[in-house]
């Protein structure tokens, strides 16, 4: 059966007839319009798009990262500062920044809030409403309240009320009402968590850490979500300080120099003790002084470290320099004598002793005794002058004391010398240093002759401290005949009042009284009295140096060191000796 | 012309290959098979679009998925929060302790508290000179020892001087 076929299309009527040409030529125009539009259509969004996601990319994805993505700071804690003991000298505790969102609190409610924080923070009632009806987002009411506070106004769940946590440093009470403990040693951290002044300014970098940050995403009412791609450095916390104070000697010296200076109606006065074989300062002490604890209350001016920050002239404790050195060169003995009218003459200046009377011939033993200025000169004139600046130099008077506090000034020495000013150095007249310079130069005799620089920090963290710099300045033969002149000072002279029972005979010091320059003049009634020594003599275990600047006790003779200066070390002294358990030792046969 | 016969045993053949391939397709996804093979099912075009539907099905369940442990998470981290900032208040109350402590411990805090308490610093310490003791050290502590030494030997330590123990001693 054959199968036949024939072609479909011819056939079926609904085929499409042939048109014209012009006719298709229009439905093609139509759909080419079309087209255009829907590409134009297309194109417009395509570019709002390419427009959004590629030209606005980095500000977009900026924008929605800072709305959703929150970096927060990661503080380190700040190492803390103890004694030589373990005893906390500055600590860190939190205190609270008392907050309020006015927005958040409805009108019903504002009574009970300014109530409530009026009682807790002690703030005028209509102070804290003002705040309220501000209107504003955020507001601060208080800042820096204690955790009692904060604990309060916890319980009191007030709306709208929030609590900012912030470290605090704590520093001890001191040896008065009004002041810290050391707290011209330590200086303070400022609201910025940053040291100023002393050790905390000096060691800022190690006590203070590095600070860590963590990138979280955080919702709409600030919560931190963790999900995940948190970007987080750990924080590093700062080291401990262990300084080489002993907390209960640091309390007596100021509870000492404040009713020292106070007594003697004095401007200012300063203490500092140092362990006479380390150079350890045991105890550093200022008056007036300030409260650490309210650093932004106190008197500028006494912020600054007057231990280091002054210098003054020393006045005849600078004899030790000077009568060691002329020792040690061997143009002395301490039976060497001379005879003293009262007066000397150098390069037509006419210098005298502090009584302005003869004393005949004496030895180099009562010159000390006595603080004759007449006998000083004569040692400096037999040393010469560069073995005398030789001995100044090494003593370290003219060079930085290298203590590991900030701030320290220095007076170099002069490079030309007139006879005279030669003359007045070697009684301690025309040459500056601080109190830390000249304790350290007076402690070259009490440690065998050597030199040994002082310091406050005994570790950083668990790292002790390098070793001080040393030097050997004088003979130990020289630091020990010096020594015996100076306790004739404590048994026959000047420093009767330094003296300790039990101790009478084994001990060292020396008087000094400077006047002061006021108008580039030396002032007539103004005067730097201070006093220095050691003990035991024979072992010395501490040497201890009061400065007292401008005591005002009605008289020129009652504002000099023996009398001033001299109490307070022997107050100072006893209070060490019952401390440390120096026990006195029989007298040599 | 085509046979009746022939269209038959055509579409006996199509429907034949269509179902072998359909059936090794449905093989490789049985989930989808059990959908999509019946009859109802390929009247409702299920084998069509099944697999559209189950990705969809699957989809949906991922992402509530994700969305259940992302709503877990944050729940959780609000909860770590929490803790946090318990955690931080307790240090702080630690801490504030810590320095009321420290502060009681001091010198000056010592002398408050004595002061508050009534109490007064005694008369100050005195020393005496050193002077040589009036004590014999050596001389025996406690009641003394009975006598047993010998007579022979104290008789002789009377002759020769010394104790009768020296004697002994002396003796050895």
């Amino acid at each position: 059966m054959a199968v036949t076929s024939r072609p479909l299309g011819a056939a079926r009527p609904w085929s499409a007839p042939k048109r014209g040409a012009a006719r298709g030529d229009t439905t093609r125009l139509r759909v080419l319009w079309l087209l255009a539009i829907a590409l134009m259509l297309a194109g417009s969004v395509w570019g709002r798009l390419f427009y959004w996601q590629v030209v606005e990319h980095t500000s977009l994805s900026e924008r929605a990262a800072a709305y959703h993505l929150a970096q927060i700071t990661l503080p380190a804690v700040r190492g803390e500062i103890h004694d030589r003991d373990g005893n906390p000298l500055a600590i860190n505790t939190t205190v609270y920044d008392v907050t309020v969102a006015p927005r958040v609190i409805a009108a019903g409610d504002r009574a009970r809030v300014a109530d409530g924080l009026s009682g807790v923070l002690d703030l005028p009632r209509q102070q804290v409403m003002d705040t309220l009806r501000s209107g504003k987002e955020f507001a601060y009411v208080s800042r820096r309240q204690p955790q009692s506070v904060a604990d309060r106004l916890h319980a009191m769940a007030l709306p709208g009320i929030g609590l900012d946590p912030r470290p605090q440093r704590v520093y001890q009470p001191g040896g008065s009402s009004d002041v810290t403990l050391a707290s011209s040693l330590l200086g303070f951290v400022d609201d910025g968590g940053r040291g100023q002044y002393g050790v905390e300014q000096r060691y800022n970098p190690r006590l203070a850490g590095r600070s860590g940050s963590l990138t979280t995403y955080r919702d709409s009412l600030g919560r931190e979500i963790r999900l995940g791609n948190q970007r987080r450095e750990n924080a590093v916390d700062g080291a401990d300080l262990t300084l080489t104070i002993d907390s209960d000697v640091q309390y007596a010296a100021e509870q000492a120099l404040a009713d020292g200076v106070r007594g003697a109606h004095a401007q200012s006065g300063s203490v500092i003790v140092m362990d006479s074989k380390t150079g350890a300062i045991v105890a550093w002490a200022d008056y007036p002084a300030y409260d650490a604890n309210h650093f932004g209350a106190a008197d500028q001016g006494r912020l600054k470290d007057g231990m280091v920050a002054d210098i003054y002239e020393p006045g005849s404790v600078m004899k030790v320099v000077t009568l060691a050195g002329a020792l040690d060169q061997g143009k002395i003995l301490p039976t060497t004598t001379i005879v003293d009218p009262g007066y000397v003459d150098v390069g037509g200046v006419r210098l005298r002793d502090w009584d302005e009377r003869s004393h005949g011939t004496v030895t180099m033993t009562n010159v000390l005794e006595s603080s004759l200025n007449v006998g000083a000169v004569r040692a400096e004139q037999m040393e010469g002058q560069d073995a005398f600046l030789h001995y100044l130099d090494a003593f370290g008077i003219g060079r930085g004391s290298g203590i590991d506090v900030s701030g320290e000034t220095v007076s170099k020495l002069r490079t030309s010398w007139r006879p005279s000013e030669l003359a007045t150095a070697a009684f301690g007249q025309g040459v500056a240093v601080n109190v830390v310079q000249m304790a350290a130069a007076v402690n070259v005799i009490a440690n065998q002759g050597r030199w040994v620089q002082p310091h406050v920090v005994a570790r950083v963290g668990a790292t002790p401290a390098p070793p001080p710099a040393s030097r050997q300045v004088v003979s130990a033969q020289t630091a020990q005949t010096m020594t015996r002149m100076m306790e004739s000072v404590v048994q026959h002279g000047s420093g009767y009042l330094a003296r300790v029972q039990g101790f009478e005979l084994n001990e060292a010091g020396k008087t000094g009284t400077s006047q002061m320059i006021e108008n580039r003049q030396y002032s007539p009634d103004h005067v730097w009295a201070s006093y220095v020594g050691f003990l035991p003599a024979d072992n010395p275990r501490f040497t201890m140096l009061v400065v007292v600047r401008q005591p005002d006790n009605g008289s020129s003779d009652h504002n000099e060191g023996y009398y001033v200066s001299a109490p307070i070390w022997k107050r100072i002294a006893e209070q060490i000796i019952q401390d440390w358990r120096i026990t006195p030792t029989a007298p040599a046969a | 012309m085509v046979t009746t016969r022939i269209q038959t045993s055509r579409r006996q053949l199509r429907t034949g290959r269509e179902a072998h391939g359909a059936r090794r397709r449905l093989t490789e996804w049985p989930l989808v098979a059990t959908v999509t093979s019946g009859a109802a099912a390929e009247r409702l075009g299920l084998a069509t679009f099944g697999r559209v539907y189950a990705a969809a099905v699957a989809l949906v369940a991922i992402v509530i998925a994700y969305l259940l442990v992302g709503a877990q998470t944050t729940q959780t981290s609000y909860e770590l929060d929490r803790l946090h900032d318990q955690n931080a208040q307790l240090v702080a109350e630690q801490d504030d302790l810590r320095a009321q402590d420290a502060r009681m411990h001091t010198q000056a805090g010592v002398a408050q508290a004595a002061s508050a308490a009534g109490l007064q610093h005694s008369n100050a310490l005195k020393y005496v000179g050193y002077q040589p003791l009036a004590l014999d050290l050596g001389a025996p502590i406690g009641p003394a020892r009975p006598e047993d030494t010998p007579l022979w030997q104290r008789a002789l330590a009377a002759i020769v001087g010394g104790t009768a123990r020296d004697a002994q001693a002396a003796g050895r």
